[in-house]
């Protein structure tokens, strides 16, 4: 169970560990992506990739400063999905991205809070300031569980979302992202035309 | 790695979730869905300290783990 970031009409992106999991042989067989779930509800359906990217830093050398990766969607996804529209994606530089309040959204796999809203597959928003950043990742207060690999770190600009990093990690002296640089970018767009932007 | 089985009435529970909720050390932020067996494992992580999540419905149970360096660890949880 992990969380996705649609960034074109079938081009989601993601952890690399979501997709190459180094403990379980590797590539999945196939990932079930289901855009909004609730609960037990999938109000766009759900469609079965069996295509998936990431870089030899994570698939060959396990770096977590390479951690992330892609699902491209089948060309039969159904309509409502590929109608969905995505992120944007942009690469900033350190003094940009120190300090910007971002934003995340996940499902957490506790559910999220305890209380008779607690559903697995429930999906949570939370957003706090970025709180330092290296060269390849960035790291912020914003609670996150596991479960939430994979979900978009994003800004607003003029009123449109834009992703700047793809939640990773877990720590208790601060949960992170793998950072969208210039390399990740030039990738995440090849991938989004492997998906048909 | 950690590895383990999760309970429910004195069955195998299928289909409970395993999360990491903290860790000590930087980790990936995974979740596991148990196997017909009750079975699950969570990959990838560094040596260090783990408080886990099983949780099926409304049940729930936690559990902290030491992971030393090249050592996988067992975990039980039992949900009732």
């Amino acid at each position: 169970m992990f969380f996705y970031i649609m960034i074109g009409k079938r081009t989601v992106i993601t952890a690399g560990h979501c997709v190459y999991i180094h403990s379980a042989g590797g590539w999945p067989s196939y990932i079930d992506v289901a855009p909004g779930r609730n609960g037990g509800l999938r109000p766009y359906g759900s469609v079965r990739a069996v295509t998936f990217r990431s870089v030899t830093g994570w698939v060959s050398n396990s770096s977590r400063s390479h951690d992330y990766g892609a699902i491209i969607l089948p060309p039969n996804t159904p309509a409502p999905i590929q109608a969905l529209g995505g992120f944007g994606f942009a690469h900033w530089g350190d003094p940009q991205l120190l300090n910007r309040m971002v934003n995340l959204s996940g499902y957490p796999g506790d559910g999220g809070k305890l209380g008779p809203e607690r559903e697995t597959g429930s999906q949570w928003w939370m957003a706090r300031a970025i709180k330092s950043v290296s060269a390849r990742s960035f790291a912020y207060d914003i609670d996150t569980v596991g479960g939430q690999s994979g979900s978009p770190v994003w800004t607003v600009i003029n009123g449109q979302r834009i992703a700047l990093g793809i939640h990773t990690n877990g720590y208790v002296g601060g949960n992170s992202a793998t950072r969208i640089t210039q390399p990740v970018f030039e990738n995440l767009k090849a991938w989004r035309t492997q998906g048909g932007s | 790695m950690v590895i383990g089985r999760v309970l429910a009435d004195g069955h195998a529970a299928v289909e409970a979730t395993v999360m990491i909720i903290e860790g000590d050390v930087p980790h990936p932020d995974i979740a596991s869905i148990t196997d017909t067996s009750g079975a699950f494992q969570l990959g990838g992580l560094s040596p260090g300290w783990y408080n886990l999540e099983a949780r099926i419905g409304p049940r729930t149970a936690r559990r902290s783990v030491q992971l030393s360096a090249g050592e996988s660890a067992w975990v039980e949880f039992d949900l009732g």
